[in-house]
């Protein structure tokens, strides 16, 4: 184990915690782009890359 | 395995990415579709050692890092958009890789090309960056002398600075014409029985602030007319809690400055 003086491992701790709620916002924030269909043209991509694999 | 089988489930991950770190779905997408175009003329260019998402990732690093990362100085209104520009690109790269794609450091390493070490510092150094720039002026609404002189303290360690102590309602809202603050901690029951929440409301009227209850009350603040915007810690209080709620309300307000000057 770590011997860290009690100090900083608090702070470490807060500073933690004040990152986690910093990102459960910003999840929440950016969330509803997860909900969008892809754009179609992201799709065809892939599969051109696919077809670029397999002649390869 | 197919690429479309492989990345496919991972592309509205990797958009809401994008757009996080390029401050608009537009411009995210623009670089998702280069990166695409890019794996479609060369696939091999994509590792396939890695697990799918983060292969996929890592090659988005890649072409978003030689042609897109840009150091903004945006203008306006601070968002929390426009906060994350802000940050130096490989810093908001990291800072985004762990905090809102939910990597594991060690994941957001092999992403960036980076140790761990490396990640974990940038990561801490966005974190101050952001602490940087959300540094303000605080006016602490709070009758009992010690858990003000508390607040203080945790206020000044965040490296804020304190305008004032307001003990009563008309005390806070004289403070905060007088010397208006940028976030502003509440307690509910003030010294001569006036109420924080009626002074928030006088408050807020005049300004726009976001504002924090603390308080051994919370009932009164969700059953009663609740000023937005608010946060409502209970009292007793973790200093932590005050602290990650303090970050959470500056980071997602506009900040008073900018709007003041539009």
């Amino acid at each position: 184990m770590d011997q860290q003086t009690g100090g900083s491992a608090d702070d470490d701790r807060a500073r933690k915690l004040r990152q986690k709620r910093i990102g459960d916002q910003l999840r929440r924030l950016y969330d509803e782009v997860t909900e969008e269909a892809v754009p179609e043209e992201f799709l065809n991509l892939l599969e051109q890359a696919d077809n670029s694999k397999n002649k390869q | 395995m197919s690429l479309v089988e492989q990345f496919g489930p991972h592309l509205p991950f990797l958009r809401r990415y994008a757009r996080a770190l390029t401050g608009s779905q537009e411009s995210g997408d623009s670089y998702i579709r280069a990166s695409l175009t890019a794996l479609a003329e060369d696939p091999s260019q994509v590792s396939d050692e890695l697990p799918a998402r983060q292969a996929l990732y890592r090659f988005f690093h890649v072409i978003w890092g030689s042609t897109g990362a840009r150091l903004e100085r945006p203008g306006g209104a601070m968002t929390p958009e426009t906060r994350l520009q802000a940050l130096a690109p490989i810093e908001r790269q990291a800072f985004l890789l762990t905090a809102l794609e939910g990597f594991q450091v060690s994941e957001a390493a092999t992403i960036l090309g980076k140790t761990v070490q490396q990640v974990e510092e940038l990561i801490a150094k966005a974190h101050t960056d952001i602490e940087d720039t959300l540094s303000t002026k605080v006016l602490i609404i709070e009758d009992e002398p010690v858990i003000a002189a508390d607040l203080e303290s945790l206020v000044e360690e965040l490296g804020h600075e304190v305008t004032g102590n307001a003990t009563t309602h008309t005390e806070a809202v004289a403070m905060a014409r007088a010397n208006p603050p940028g976030l502003i901690l509440c307690d509910i029951q003030l010294a001569d029985n006036s109420s924080g929440i009626e002074a928030a409301h006088e408050i807020l009227e005049e300004l726009d602030v976001p504002i924090i209850f603390i308080t051994a009350f919370p009932e009164r603040l969700l059953t009663g007319e609740r000023p937005e915007p608010t946060y409502l810690i209970p009292k007793p209080f973790q200093e932590n809690t005050v602290k990650a709620a303090i970050g959470q309300a500056l980071f997602f307000h506009p900040s008073s400055e900018s709007v003041a000057a539009e």
